[in-house]
């Protein structure tokens, strides 16, 4: 296995790149199945949002213009809303990515969630199998809304990251009794299209699934799979996301010296297929069909929403020695879904 | 009517490398020149940055028709630059990969079998950059695709009482 993941390592850096655009050159574009509904551009408010709660509460010096990438044609707001407020009315479940199971330490945002806790929001997280496929943890995501109290004054958001986005979507659609609870969902990262990494070291993964993990359970093994572009573009194509939902989606993208040390084997097939990526994805697998579009990050794909750079520095830290803002972020989130919910009532 | 249109553009409209596929003779034809202003037009930032200046006015229906094959059935002189394409999608057809042939708001005819020469013109017609040779190509009934398009465009226009 070693072996041929260094061949196919050493195969991938050998080539140069078609595609050299940065993200001022191109416009967001969404890849999708013919049929599902388009994103909206809600790029303006949430800069707004974003920026103006880094300058209350961010630590000192952030750019939110250096972290908020800015692709070409985002709509520019002359007299923006002030920060909306806080509103604890809404209850968040988390649903983490692909393996997160397997590692203590990739941890959702553990900054934001006792901070927004403390404001009186209930947050909790699902706990989705992390070597299993999207049908897999649907039923334990629909387990957890089951067991949710109802929010009649309120709304029940399911934010995802990663391929909890997929799980998310799956939950959706295959318990449309329980998803009528749900008021909308947020995209972090979301695999939504799937990823070409996925296509390319399945085969990696493949070579270790039976292997006893006691903190990794092996479900149903299927995370590998199911996160490759063509079961997740198919599934996109047989299925409608309910029109009751708010869909909401953030993607993220980092320039190749910011991507994690541990990231770089994904990343340089990657940039072979579009320079914009994460590490790990696409920007243009990332956007939910038919949700709005609240930005692109800079940051790859674990310091977006994990505590890894910190937890593992050499690994999970990158050689320009960048750091994103993840809590900040997912607050600012919070307040912009929040905001739109209560537009929408 | 878009067959195989290069709607986002192109990859291989990309400087350095794209180019160096799509001329790999440099600047030896006489229309090398001016294709390379050309190729200017289809890059895919320049096109999607058009693309999302300009929406397309409702009044005309739009179809779109494109194409991709496998590998071993792309002609010879599209191979390299299918080769270097299918590490982006292996869904391409030597010059444009699958998903960027479609017009926004149109109706989806469907996938040609076909590479981009193929689809449209005979091999001997072709720009000796873009052409192999007729027995080293795979036949494609392209009469017979473009007068179904025509076909399935009439009867849309009839279903929607469009006089001529």
């Amino acid at each position: 296995v070693i072996a041929l993941l260094g061949l196919a390592l050493g195969l991938a850096s050998c080539a140069t790149p078609l595609l050299t655009y940065r993200s001022t050159d191109i416009p967001p574009v969404q890849l999708t199945v013919v049929g599902q509904p388009s994103v909206h551009d809600g790029r303006a408010r949430f800069r707004t949002v974003f920026c103006e709660l880094a300058a209350r509460q961010g630590p000192p010096g952030v750019d939110c213009e250096r972290f908020l990438v800015r692709f070409a044609a985002e709509p520019v707001v002359t007299h923006p809303a002030p920060l909306p407020p806080h509103d604890p009315r809404m209850r968040l479940l988390l649903v983490p990515g692909g393996l997160a199971e397997c590692f203590e330490d990739a941890e959702l945002y553990p900054e934001a969630v006792p901070r927004l806790r403390s404001l009186g929001y209930a947050v909790s997280t699902v706990r989705v199998s992390g070597r299993s496929s999207s049908a897999y943890n649907a039923r334990r995501i629909a387990a957890a809304v089951a067991r949710t109290p109802p929010t009649p004054d309120g709304w029940l958001v399911l934010a995802g990251y990663s391929k909890g986005v997929q799980d998310i979507l799956e939950f959706l659609v295959s318990y449309p009794t329980l998803a009528a609870r749900v008021h909308a969902v947020v995209s972090i990262a979301g695999s939504v299209n799937g990823s070409p990494v996925a296509n390319r070291y399945t085969f990696v993964y493949e070579a270790f699934a039976n292997w006893p993990a006691r903190a990794c359970p092996p479900g149903d093994r299927g995370v590998a799979v199911d996160l490759q572009r063509e079961p997740r573009l198919n599934w996109l194509a047989r299925h409608r996301l309910p029109g009751h939902v708010r869909y909401f989606s953030i993607a993220s993208v980092a320039p190749e010296e910011e991507v994690a040390r541990g990231m770089t084997p994904l990343d340089l097939p990657l940039s072979y297929v579009d320079p914009l990526n994460d590490g790990q994805l696409l920007f243009y697998d990332q956007l939910v069909p038919g949700s709005e579009l609240l930005g692109y990050v800079r940051a790859d794909h674990w310091a977006v929403a994990l505590p890894l750079q910190e937890r593992w520095p050499v690994f999970a830290g990158n050689s320009a020695g960048a750091h994103f803002p993840r809590d900040l972020m997912f607050e600012a989130i919070v307040l912009r879904t929040a905001e739109a919910l209560r537009d929408s009532t | 009517l878009s067959v195989a249109g290069a709607i986002n553009g192109s990859p291989l409209a990309e400087e350095p490398t794209g180019l160096a596929l799509l001329f790999p003779r440099g600047e030896d034809s006489a229309c090398a020149e001016a294709q390379r202003t050309a190729t200017a037009d289809l890059r895919r930032a320049h096109r999607l940055r058009w693309l999302m200046a300009h929406p397309l006015p409702e009044q005309p229906r739009y179809f779109s028709l494109a194409a991709f094959t496998p590998a071993e059935e792309i002609s010879p002189p599209l191979r390299p630059r299918a080769t270097a394409l299918a590490r982006i999608d292996p869904r391409n057809d030597g010059l444009l990969p699958f998903f960027d042939q479609v017009i926004p708001g149109a109706v989806l005819l469907g996938y040609a079998n076909a590479d981009h020469g193929s689809i449209v013109t005979e091999p001997a017609g072709m720009n000796a950059a873009l052409a192999g040779t007729r027995s080293e190509l795979p036949s494609f009934p392209r009469e017979v695709l473009i007068e179904a398009a025509l076909l399935h465009i009439a009867e849309a226009l009839a279903d929607r009482g469009v006089s001529p």
